[in-house]
């Protein structure tokens, strides 16, 4: 855990700008065991500081890879002299931020480390489990990611705080072949927020998933391509997350709005079936805790929710200060930095489309002719609310019932007018939180989703 | 400590002293200035200086790395003492290693030090011509760097690198706006040495500016058909990425999943396909040098005339699977073909030219299937305008070996260099 020592740089904050002081250290761990074979055994701590200063319509940033209030000193003025040279140069037209007050956030939980040998030790367990029990694998790999933040935050007309991020994840990727002898691949990943002891102290919850995986994978031994065209699909948990954030989320992003995103036009309007709604959460969502809180974002704002559709119509979006300052509301604190060195951008949190009333099962018999999506690639979306994303795990329904396995295929659509077609929703609300979102910087994100009755374009043979 | 030198030095000799028999270290320091603009206007300038220290020991035959950022003497000795540890934990492997003796070379590529005044004019000035050229342009999104990277790298063998080494890189993302009507996000980027040429007019990135404005012209595409898709030439490096990833890397070769792993020698694509990395390449900025297992790169050829050539294999790799290490860095490069793009876009009777490829990372079978970007629809010879909700499908194999032809005309953008890349028999479906 970082010990602050920027506390006494704050007198140096200059009285005509806006500053926030951030130290920051990124703290990895990463095993990879490809077929029994350690082909990957690292760790790494990356720490520094950065300045911002807002003055005259524009921004200076600095950072330097040194924690220390030498550091913080030379930062603070290199960023002073960076926002003056654009301000100078290239002014803009744009106000002060308005205060909404200061105040101290706390974060309610810390950072423990673990010995890299208990981790090889788990990564060799579950690879020995998969080798001794599993059949029909051409190969196997077990890899351990861990992902930590801490950061000490001051701001000079906004909260300060000490947030920590630690979060870690096993996956466990799966190969097989296809009866006529294709390669095919699944992976599952089990961890979350927390330390290495929060989330792996029991095997057995892995071991049950890794058997699931399997018989997915099996299912896909005899999966056949799905047919191209739009169909009726019933999307699994993970992929309403997906669609949340990917097809929906990035078009509410307000830099992305004021960017010319489709959702600009459609403020106030009806963007989706009215059995829609969705919300990126701060630090609790409706089912509980967030799986990734955030309690104050970069910018020294408090962290909120932003809602984003209620009832089908588009509500809100997602804010800086800057942003918020144009479109004439309060900051959401979706404003969230990756690296050291990295300034702020606006960043979803925990994006999710609410549940609805419906029983998976009931969504599943109504369909005559379909897809029921279970599992997701990658994903990427356009300021049109075009979207696209890879489907790696998905079942026909044939008069109601789960037919054969397909395999992996593509699925897209345009947001707005996709979510108009959505007419059932689950009870369920899946998360997952392991992703990375590319935007400029990778951010840690969490998405979900309940199943959802829909139409949608799906790529194939 | 401020040498990077002796910070070298330092972690090599605690990493022998702790017991390690094979070790190396290589360290970083950089300095990245770096001008942002959102909605056509600059909003940030960002000086970022930062250094790391990456250093790798084998112990006993076990391998552990580690990396951070904290120079100081007692950061080098802990991460010295944590990397011995995170070796001692690991696994015996006999096939870890480290590369032989290489002779040290000190490189110079580039621009190291920058031109800032002449760079920021010049950023200033790609901005006010998009404005008044592309009226209809909305620049979201521009980040236009100088980045100066001095680094070192030693091993136990003896080798020792260091490079002094510094670039321009530009790049924009924007839509085309028309009243409510917004296009889909384009982009375009490229890095260089070169502050004698407007920005406009470098790499290609008038074309991707023209292709956003005629994106707002849309035409629709329904139903499923099988066609020709022209691929532009950021658009086929994506492609061609996508399936050397799949089928000549080193973890596909050693984890058995790639379909070619035992045709190096035989055709797998079409005889017009050439594709090399060359770091040494004069239209390459910022070669690499030496490759992470401490060995001087090499030009390496993959495909020659549509035969294998090589499999990217990394050193580890390669003693793993009892075959040569191949010593390759960056700088991908696709050899042009015969035909200009206008023929190329004439013989079509039915297809898209694609710009841009949103798509599912394909499978080790190489099934590809997804949204075409930036594209346009072309029916007998001639392009007919946009497309929106356009999927394209086909297989990695299968599509390179149905070239219809490769364009005269090249696109370089300091990274890569390739064509156009026409191929026949992709599925294309529409609404």
């Amino acid at each position: 855990m970082l010990e602050d020592v920027l506390r006494g740089s704050t007198s140096l904050f200059a009285d005509d700008a806006q500053t926030v002081l951030r130290g920051q250290e990124n703290r990895s761990r990463r095993v990879t065991i490809l077929k029994g074979n350690l082909v990957a055994n690292a760790r790494s701590e990356s720490r520094g500081v950065n300045a911002r200063v807002y003055q005259n319509g524009v921004y200076g940033f600095a950072s330097q890879a040194e924690y220390s209030a030498d550091a913080a000193k030379a930062v603070l003025k290199a960023a002073t002299e960076n926002a003056h040279f654009l301000g100078k140069h290239a002014p803009r037209d744009l106000k002060a931020f308005p205060s909404y007050g200061r105040g101290e956030v706390v974060c309610p939980r810390g950072i423990v480390d673990f010995e890299q040998k208990q981790i090889i030790d788990l990564c060799k367990e579950v690879d020995s489990y998969i080798e001794k029990n599993l059949e029909h694998l051409v190969s196997r790999t077990v890899v351990y990611t861990e992902d930590s933040q801490d950061k000490i935050i001051y701001s000079s007309d906004a909260s300060s705080g000490h947030m920590t991020n630690p979060r870690c994840y096993l996956y466990v990727f799966l190969s097989a072949e296809t009866l006529d002898g294709q390669p095919i691949e699944l992976f599952e990943c089990f961890g979350g927020l927390g330390s290495f002891g929060d989330n792996f102290s029991d095997t057995a919850p892995i071991y049950e998933g890794i058997r699931k995986l399997h018989k997915e994978l099996m299912d896909k031994r005899e999966g056949v391509y799905a047919q191209a065209g739009v169909k009726t699909v019933v999307l699994g948990g993970m992929v309403s997350g997906m669609i949340a954030h990917e097809a929906v989320g990035h078009t509410v992003e307000a830099d992305l709005v004021l960017g010319g995103s489709v959702a600009g036009p459609c403020f106030k309007k009806q963007v989706a079936s009215d059995l829609v709604s969705m919300v990126d959460y701060a630090s609790v969502a409706i089912d509980g805790p967030a799986k990734l809180p955030i309690y104050l974002d970069d910018e020294g704002i408090p962290a909120k929710d932003a809602e984003l559709i209620r009832d089908g119509m588009l509500t809100g979006y997602m804010h800086s200060r800057e942003s918020a300052l144009r479109f004439g509301v309060e900051p959401t604190g979706n404003a969230r930095a990756w690296w050291f060195n990295d300034e702020p951008l606006i960043r979803m949190r925990n994006t999710a489309v609410l549940p609805g009333k419906d029983k998976l099962s009931d969504i599943i018999a109504s369909v005559d002719d379909g897809y029921y999506l279970i599992r997701t690639g990658n994903g990427q979306a356009d300021l049109t609310g075009e979207f696209m994303f890879g489907v790696t795990m998905g079942y026909e329904i044939k008069n109601g019932k789960l037919g054969k396995a397909i395999l992996d295929t593509t699925v897209s659509g345009v947001a707005f007018e996709m979510l108009k077609t959505v007419d059932m929703i689950s009870d369920e609300l899946v998360w997952s939180s392991s992703g990375f979102c590319g935007k400029k910087q990778m951010i840690p994100v969490s998405m979900g989703g309940p199943q959802m009755r829909c139409k949608m374009a799906i790529g194939g043979r | 400590m401020t040498d990077i030198r002796e910070c070298a030095n330092l972690a090599l000799a605690g990493l022998l002293a702790g017991g390690a028999e094979k070790a190396s270290v290589s360290v970083y320091e950089t300095e990245n200035r770096e001008f942002n603009a959102e909605n056509g206007e600059l909003s940030l300038l960002r000086t970022m200086i930062d250094k790391s220290l990456g250093i790798k020991a084998i112990k006993d035959q076990k391998m552990g790395t580690i990396s951070g950022n904290d120079l100081t003497k007692e950061g080098i000795e802990k991460a010295v003492e944590d990397c011995l540890l995170a070796a001692e934990s690991s696994a015996e492997d006999p096939f870890q290693d480290i590369g032989e003796k290489q002779e040290s070379e000190v490189f110079r590529l580039d621009c190291y030090e920058p031109d800032m005044d002449r760079f920021f004019e010049r950023v200033q000035e790609f901005l006010k011509d998009i404005r008044e050229e592309f009226p209809k342009i909305n620049v979201m999104l521009s980040v236009c760097n100088h980045y100066k990277n001095h680094n070192i790298y030693k091993n136990s063998n003896g080798t020792q690198f260091e490079v002094f080494e510094g670039r321009y890189g530009v790049m924009v993302e924007f839509s085309a706006q028309d009243g409510d009507q917004t296009t889909n996000i384009d982009g375009a980027g490229f890095s260089t040495t070169n502050l004698d040429i407007p920005f406009i007019e470098q790499s290609d990135v008038r074309r991707h500016l023209q292709q956003a404005v005629d994106q707002l012209h849309l035409v629709p595409v329904t139903g499923k058909q099988e066609g020709t898709v022209i691929f532009t030439p950021d658009c086929a490096a994506q492609i061609c990425f996508s399936m050397i990833g799949i089928f000549c890397d080193g973890s596909s070769i050693l984890d058995g999943t790639s379909q070619w792993k035992d045709k190096i020698g035989e055709k797998v694509v079409d005889e017009s396909v050439t594709i090399r990395v060359d770091p040494f390449d004069e239209r390459i900025v910022g070669g690499h040098r030496y490759t992470g297992d401490g060995y001087r790169t090499e030009p390496v050829t993959i495909i020659e005339k549509g035969v294998l050539k090589n499999h990217l294999l990394n050193l580890y790799q390669a003693k793993k699977l009892g075959r040569d290490v191949v010593k390759y860095g960056n700088g991908y490069i696709m050899e042009k073909g015969t035909t200009p793009l206008d023929d190329l876009i004439k013989g079509v009777s039915y297809g898209l030219l694609v710009g841009g490829f949103s798509g599912g990372q394909p499978n080790a079978s190489g099934e590809l299937s997804g949204v075409a970007k930036n594209s346009f629809l072309i029916v007998d010879g001639k392009i007919q305008g946009a497309v929106m909700e356009t999927m394209i499908s086909g297989n990695l194999t299968e599509m390179f070996n149905h070239v219809i032809g490769l364009s005269t005309e090249t696109v370089e953008d300091g990274g890569t260099s390739l064509p156009y890349v026409a191929v026949g028999g992709m599925t294309i479906s529409g609404k």
